[in-house]
């Protein structure tokens, strides 16, 4: 009883022993980091006014921060670039980044903390640290697997102008449109043109729909000669998204260009047909739309009285809400100026 | 040899190539998509997100096009337009009707009501800012050629530079002398909200009839803005000139009960040495404006040797040092002819509000964070509307809050202007600049 009861005092007593250890020394590692966050907030509150000056000032090309505050540079650094659209002052700061952190990041993408490369990886974006690029893309065919460092690679890549991550994409087959898109959007102006005849040329039918789908978002007016030649393609997902995208371009080269898309079998052709014909008010199209507005599919009725709303106006909608033999069209004729006089009685 | 007279350098001119476009719209999306890509061509918008804000504006600031949205939330865009256009007109200022649905009807009303254009939404912004700098060259372009204000009878700026030009070359020559006085109504602001635009217009029209009968000549009375004027008193000294303007003041007040402040200032030779006749007159304006309302200042080189500067505070109150920091230095480099200016810092809304930032005789600008701990800008916004009622204050928020719902209830709160983070410092102070120079007067 005696050596039991001496047993569990032991063991109590060297737990209690062992979580004071721990206590202490958790305190100690938090004392610690309390202490290098206020000397970092020191050294900051210091510098970021000095920062301020070499940033206007021409002749300036000191940076003025002690040595390896890496993580002080960064905040100073991301937080001047956050708050400024100048691009004299970016390039200032851009250049001060790549000077200041691009051998220490180096370093960190060589390491083993995921977590600090991923990290580094955002701030190497927004920095357009260019001189990393070669130390990215050994990185980048090292990564097996499909975390959010590879993306944030592709990413990042991208951001730095490397054309080259186009051809890696092509070889992985899971990667999705959607990728493609983050990583056009993220390329410089003047790499687009390289860009565009790549895909064009050798490009997968992902890339190349991606690559539509870019276009129309960003409404790039000078690539409209690629969208409008594949208003042909042999693909209809093709066909579609190039209708998409002149759609969201608001624009067409040649009206004749729309007129087949009429007679499709397929509904989403025929809804962009009456879409673009609405957007860019056509005027040459009354025959089709009027035989749209009794279409099989509700989408092509919908649009299709929008357009003829908007490049013919409410009195013929009216007339074909009277006069259209069909019951559907008709309907949705009606339902549109029943639409169109609600937002009139609140304008008036 | 042809030499003219130096040109006003005050807050009552603005550089004659810098546009600025009232823009009367709710549609936020809208206005800060135009706002973006105008501002890059170097035009200034203005938003008034109300008919009410829109009309004061049109009055205060002298838009050289307005752009108003049909569907307005206190009124109808038509009433608004039915509303300036006459004033619209006689001031050249093309006035465009905007609306999302075009019923025919829409188009007539707008053009028989004085609208130059009927413009569709959505607007394709390709066509809109040529749409909108051929516009605002027309208006340059018929400005030009007129000599006479329409409403009033008056001559114009461009008039009175034509003639003071031939006077000094005369006088240059001669011994004799001649004096200008610069004219500038009190209060005429409240007078028209009061009484309404039309008993103010009436008012001006009225004061040029007088000081014509009274200085018994049709050519030498000028309108330089809406309300304020310059008299050229040919052979007459600053004592009789004031002797003169006294007189029309004591009639306009008999007639209308309101008053106007005179600067004046004489011809000399050391004067068209020494440059500007009128910025002389400008700065015994504002003397006399100082002094309180219906006074009278003469130049004299002495009193006026040193510049009479206003002070003008730009407070900035936000939380994030660094855009202090970088708002500071970019406002430091601010120098101008008219205003003494204090840049200074605040931590945070409650910081701002408890510090004694209001001094009555001072102009000031606001640049007020969205987010902030404590008390954020619409916060600060609220209780400056509620304290201090002046025309001396201009607040901007610069934010990043990016949601339509914050922006109209900034605007609608009272702000004058809305700017967006990230920014370009150089452009937000080039911005503040010229509503500085546009809505203090």
């Amino acid at each position: 009883m005696n050596s039991t009861l001496t047993f569990f005092i032991i063991v109590f007593l060297l737990l209690a022993f062992a979580q004071l250890i721990l206590l202490l020394f958790l305190t100690s590692k938090k004392l610690k980091r309390n202490k290098k966050d206020q000397n970092e907030q020191n050294i900051y509150k210091e510098a970021m006014p000095a920062f301020i000056h070499f940033l206007y000032n021409e002749q300036d090309d000191y940076i003025p921060l002690p040595p390896d505050e890496h993580h002080v540079a960064e905040q100073l650094f991301s937080s001047s670039m956050a708050i400024t659209k100048d691009e004299d002052l970016q390039h200032k700061i851009r250049e001060s980044a790549s000077f200041y952190l691009s051998s220490h990041y180096e370093k960190v993408m060589n390491a083993t903390d995921w977590s600090a490369r991923v990290n580094a990886l955002y701030y190497i974006e927004d920095f357009r640290m260019t001189s990393l690029r070669p130390v990215l893309a050994k990185r980048l065919m090292a990564v097996k697997e499909q975390d959010e460092e590879k993306q944030q690679l592709l990413r990042t890549l991208a951001a730095l102008g490397d054309v080259s991550v186009l051809s890696y994409l092509e070889n992985e087959p899971s990667i999705k449109e959607s990728v493609y898109l983050s990583v056009f959007k993220r390329f410089p102006e003047d790499v687009i043109p390289q860009t565009v005849s790549y895909v064009r040329q050798e490009g997968s039918l992902k890339a190349n729909i991606s690559l539509l789908m870019y276009l129309g978002l960003a409404k790039k007016l000078s690539y409209l000669s690629f969208v409008e030649e594949n208003l042909v393609h042999p693909n209809s997902e093709m066909r579609i998204q190039a209708l998409k995208a002149l759609f969201q371009m608001n624009y067409i080269s040649n009206v004749n260009l729309i007129q087949p898309f009429f007679y499709s079998e397929i509904w989403e052709e025929r809804m962009f047909a009456a879409k673009i014909t609405g957007v860019l008010s056509l005027s040459q199209f009354e025959k089709e739309l009027t035989e749209f507005l009794g279409d099989s599919v509700w989408w092509v009725r919908y649009y299709a009285a929008e357009a003829l709303l908007l490049s013919y106006g409410e009195s013929k909608l009216f007339e074909l809400s009277q006069s259209h033999p069909d019951q559907y069209a008709r309907n949705m004729a009606a339902q549109w100026l029943r639409l169109e006089r609600q937002v009139s009685v609140a304008y008036d | 040899m042809n030499r003219h007279i130096p040109l006003l350098n005050s807050s009552n001119t603005h550089d004659p190539d810098e546009k600025l476009i009232l823009l009367i719209d709710q549609d936020i999306e809208f206005v800060m998509n135009l706002k973006d890509s105008l501002e890059q061509h170097g035009i200034t918008i203005l938003i008034a997100t109300t008919a009410a804000k829109g009309l004061e504006y049109f009055h205060s600031a002298n838009p050289d096009l307005v752009i108003i949205e049909a569907d307005l939330p206190d009124q109808s865009g038509f009433e608004l337009l039915q509303e300036i256009s006459d004033i619209a007109r006689s001031r050249v200022i093309p006035i465009a009707i905007t609306s999302s649905f075009q019923p025919k009807e829409y188009r007539i009303r707008s053009y028989q009501l004085g609208a130059i254009d009927f413009i569709r939404k959505p607007i394709d912004a390709d066509i809109f800012i040529p749409f909108i700098l051929n516009r605002a060259a027309f208006k340059s372009s018929i400005t030009n050629t007129i000599l006479a204000d329409e409403l009033t009878g008056a001559y114009n700026r461009k008039q009175f530079y034509m003639s003071a030009s031939s006077l000094f070359n005369r006088y240059e020559t001669s011994n004799d002398s001649f004096s200008i006085a610069l004219i500038d109504f009190d209060l005429f602001k409240d007078f028209n909200e009061q009484f309404g635009n039309i008993k103010g217009n009436e008012v001006l029209i009225d004061f040029v009839q007088i000081a014509r009968q009274v200085m018994h000549t049709q050519m030498d009375v000028f309108r330089f803005g809406s309300d304020e004027f310059v008299l050229l008193f040919r052979h007459k000294l600053a004592d009789e000139a004031a002797k003169i303007t006294k007189d029309i003041a004591e009639i306009i007040l008999e007639k209308w009960n309101i008053t106007f402040s005179v600067g004046i200032s004489e011809w000399s030779t050391s004067t068209y040495n020494n440059g500007t006749l009128l910025q002389q007159a400008d700065s015994a304006l504002k003397r006399a404006k100082k002094a309180g309302r219906s006074s009278t200042f003469i130049y004299d080189e002495e009193s006026f040797s040193s510049p009479l500067f206003s002070r003008l505070n730009i407070h900035i109150v936000d939380d994030d040092e660094i855009v202090r920091a970088m708002l500071e230095r970019q406002f430091s480099t601010w120098k101008s002819d008219i205003f003494d200016i204090h840049v200074i810092g605040y931590n945070n809304g409650f910081e701002f509000t408890q510090s004694n930032w209001y001094t009555p005789h001072d102009y000031h600008v606001l640049l007020l964070d969205g987010v902030m701990p404590k008390m954020d800008g619409l916060e600060v916004l609220h209780i400056v509307q509620k304290n201090v009622e002046s025309q001396r204050v201009l607040v901007a928020m610069l934010t990043a809050r990016k949601n339509e719902q914050d922006i109209l209830h900034a605007l609608n709160s009272g702000a004058d202007d809305y700017m967006l983070k990230p920014f370009h410092p150089q452009e937000v102070l080039v911005r503040i600049q010229r509503l500085v120079n546009r809505l203090f007067k």
